[in-house]
């Protein structure tokens, strides 16, 4: 008998360690958890993000969540190191990162969904952009067929082309006797005839100005309206993208059949030793002509419904590689807008230590640029791209900086793009009446889609916002994921109860984002006790940065008093698109209130001061005025937004990886 | 340094209530920030990765866009060659044709959109225009891990 109980226990001890294994495997597993998604809370800002904002980090890609004209809330994706610089540096404002560990398979879960998110977005609203622009083109040839043409030119409409700019000014017809030709370019269309034959560009020319004159309105299918947030929807090439992509190819193929070479205001040079090319440099470059010569000749045979595009740059870039050969001094083409805005004279004085310290990084980020283009045994064309954009901020710093040019705002294009208004007589050979129709079906799914898409993604304060979208995609995620795993596909409660074991599962813990957990630092704390997550870390903002800095060196009450406010602190200048304020609160939490009740009287001030500068400035003073009482009112309760913010500061300084990896 | 734990107080979350009620709880989209911003971060897109890490970028952004493209509709080929185009112009590239890069990026995007066979087999000519190198480009992203 004992026996027989002793095999028992034995057995009974067996199963509940097998049970308990069973239980405990799942979390082992987890426990071996590889990578990290890192949830962000960005402190409260004055302006855009008064509550905060939140957001989710893979690796070097952030998603999150903003608020857009039209009460509208989108997906966003931008680089990581970008994000935390925009918002660190600029506006100042702390980020708390909280590592959540997964393993690989949710977090390429995780990522490929919020990544499909952004790009089903990006479809949706590239969609309603095609079908607004349809409505604009249009318009303009109703305008044309109405008697309303340009005055100038009563015979010709005018179109806008993307790159036409760096060879053409505005409303040049088709030969300009004063444009200088380009002997590259000449040479190649001498290629194109012992190739293709003496009358090839004619007859390519001749097709696709028949192209434009048969070309047909978009016919907007209305059954298409009905957006879901999984369905990825259909691209539209749009008959505005048909005739904006045929006019660049017209215009270009004239470029090249002219011969035409760089407008000298489309180059970019600097009388530097660091432009000079050797002969080992000079070969790569004659090698690299070639290559973008064979290109071209390539390009016009393209199947590609839009090489016009690339074809102007490539001619571009041919004229100006053509011209460093020639002079052994490097020649770019400018990349910037036509539109480009300008530094305000008054920013350059109140950011000179910030714009010299730019300066210096322009310089060095050209000089490394150029060593790597060099490096390589063929240049390709994402390389030169970014030595060509490299330059062009070099330059563009240099000489702004040293002759008192006024400096260009670089936009993040890092290619040339510059526009030319130019006349066109080629255009679509349709009536007034086709033209009615096809405004009033364009105007039909306007309307419709964008009644959908409003009805989709509109933004509410606690239940539509930053925090509970990322939620809403997490969830998604696990949704689809039992989904797919399971026989039967659960629904209801049921899948509801499934999304938060898995979350478990996969994230350690459920967050349910409504009400209060929507609000982003709220969040921040849910995550942080609900998920599995390391150790949090505090990026500071760059006020908070320096202040440690200096406070290691001297942490008197001087040092304080002096930092404390915005007349006497060496960290901050006041920045007009920040509200009027004399105190810092956001580092001072006990005598919040009493900064506070100063600066509520600063804003009041301001604001009494605008009503009767408001007939001057057209309220602009009496606004910003209102709007610093209304950011002081929550410091009166110990709540902090506003913390001052810049429109210029280094990047490479403030963005170092020591700075970056230790959370300085 | 201290966690948002200690941060947190009573006072602190009613207030924090108030204004997000109040306010705007979060970010106002990149058309109504300042676009003096931009200056200031050039660099994120030029030096802060290399021409490699671009590429690298480059190729994820085709094969995630393929993906989803033709988990969906799939036929317009022509707003496929646009979506790729803006893919490309973000890395700097206009002529994304001769990147061997694209089309291996696409044959990835086929594979992780779980396109098998005959829809493969088309797929691939079509992407390819018919082109023998760009579907060998196409069919070593799709063999590839």
């Amino acid at each position: 008998m004992s026996e027989i109980r002793f095999s028992l226990n034995v057995s009974a001890v067996l199963v509940a360690v097998l049970l308990l294994l069973a239980l405990l495997l799942p979390k082992v597993a987890y426990c071996s958890a590889t990578r990290t998604v890192d949830y962000l809370y960005i402190d409260a800002g004055e302006g855009d993000s008064s509550g905060g904002h939140a957001a989710i980090r893979f690796g070097a890609d952030t998603f999150h969540f903003q608020y857009f004209d039209g009460g509208l809330l989108r997906a966003v994706r931008e680089d990581s190191a970008h994000v935390e610089f925009k918002y660190r540096f600029l506006g100042n404002r702390t980020v708390y990162v909280s590592p959540i560990e997964v393993d690989e398979e949710t977090y390429q879960l995780l990522r490929d969904r919020f990544n499909h998110r952004f790009l089903l977005q990006n479809q949706q609203f590239a969609l309603l952009d095609s079908v607004k622009a349809d409505l604009g083109l249009i318009e303009s040839l109703l305008g044309f067929y109405d008697g309303k043409p340009d005055s100038q030119n009563p015979n010709n409409i005018v179109v806008e082309i993307r790159a036409a700019g760096l060879f053409l000014t505005d409303n040049v017809g088709k030969s300009d006797a004063i444009a200088e030709e380009s002997p590259v370019l000449r040479r190649l269309v001498a290629r194109m005839a012992d190739l293709y034959g003496v009358e090839y560009l004619a007859q390519k020319q001749a097709s696709v100005e028949r192209a434009i004159r048969r070309l047909k309105p978009t016919e907007w299918d209305l059954s298409q309206v009905n957006l879901a947030e999984d369905k990825f929807p259909t691209g539209a090439y749009s008959f505005a993208s048909r005739y904006r992509d045929l006019q660049t190819m017209r215009v270009a193929l004239e470029v090249l059949r002219l011969g035409r070479s760089l407008r000298p205001e489309a180059e970019v040079r600097l009388e530097s030793a660091e432009f000079q090319l050797d002969q080992t440099q000079l070969l790569q470059f004659k090698r690299y002509a070639r290559k973008l010569s064979d290109e071209i000749l390539a390009l016009v045979e393209s199947e590609r419904p839009d090489w016009g595009f690339p074809l102007l740059v490539a001619m571009a870039r041919l004229n100006a590689i053509e011209r460093s050969i020639q002079t052994g001094q490097l020649v770019f083409v400018d990349t910037f807008d036509r539109e480009a805005k300008r530094v305000d004279s008054r920013d350059l004085d109140r950011y000179q230590a910030a714009f010299q310290s730019l300066l210096g990084e322009a310089r060095a980020d050209f000089l490394a640029q150029k060593a790597k283009l060099y490096s390589m045994p063929v240049i390709d064309e994402f390389a030169y791209a970014r030595f060509e954009s490299a330059a062009n901020l070099y330059a563009e710093l240099s000489l702004g900086l040293q002759k008192g040019r006024p400096i260009r705002i670089f936009d993040g294009n890092l290619m040339p793009v510059r526009q030319a208004r130019l006349f066109s007589s080629s255009m679509p050979r349709l009536d007034s009446v086709e033209l009615q129709l096809a405004s009033a079906n364009a105007s039909a799914f306007q309307v419709a889609y964008s009644s959908s898409v409003a009805g989709l993604y509109p933004y509410d304060l606690l239940s539509r916002n930053c925090v509970s979208e990322i939620f809403r995609v997490i969830d998604s995620a696990f949704a689809d994921s039992i989904n797919r795993d399971a026989v039967a596909s659960p629904s209801g409660n049921a899948l509801t109860i499934g999304v938060r074991t898995e979350s478990k599962h996969r994230l350690g813990g459920y967050v349910d984002a409504k009400l209060v957990n929507a609000i982003p630092y709220v969040s921040a704390e849910r995550v942080n006790s609900a998920y599995r997550v390391g150790v949090e870390r505090e990026l500071p903002s760059y006020r908070k940065m320096m202040l440690q800095q200096i406070y290691r060196k001297n942490n008197g009450l001087l040092t304080y008093l002096k930092e404390s406010n915005t007349l006497t602190s060496s960290l901050y200048t006041r920045n007009p698109d920040d509200s009027l304020f004399i105190f810092f609160t956001d580092d001072a939490v006990v005598p919040r209130p009493l900064y506070g009740s100063v600066n509520l009287l600063a804003g009041l001030a301001q604001s009494l001061a605008g009503v009767f500068l408001s007939p001057l400035d057209g309220g602009q003073t009496l606004l910003n005025g209102v709007k610093g009482f209304s950011m002081s009112l929550p410091e009166l309760v110990f709540f902090n937004m506003r913390k001052g913010s810049y429109r210029f500061q280094p990047y490479h300084r403030l963005m170092s990886p020591h700075r970056v990896a230790s959370g300085e | 340094m201290s966690t948002i734990a200690d941060r947190f107080s009573l006072q602190c979350f009613l207030a924090g209530i108030v204004a997000a009620l109040l306010f705007n709880g979060c970010s106002f989209s990149a058309s109504s920030e300042s676009s003096s911003n931009i200056i200031s971060s050039p660099f994120k897109s030029i030096s802060a990765s290399s021409s490699t890490e671009s590429s690298d970028k480059y190729e994820n952004e085709v094969r995630d866009y393929t993906s989803a493209y033709v988990r969906s509709s799939a036929s317009d080929y022509a707003g496929f060659k646009s979506g790729i185009s803006e893919i490309a112009a973000r890395q700097g590239v206009t002529n994304w044709e001769v990147q061997p890069i694209t089309y291996i990026a696409i044959g990835r995007g086929l594979r992780k959109a779980n396109v098998k066979g005959i829809e493969y087999e088309t797929f691939k000519k079509n992407l390819a225009a018919g082109d023998y190198s760009r579907m060998q480009d196409i069919e070593k992203g799709y063999r590839s891990k």
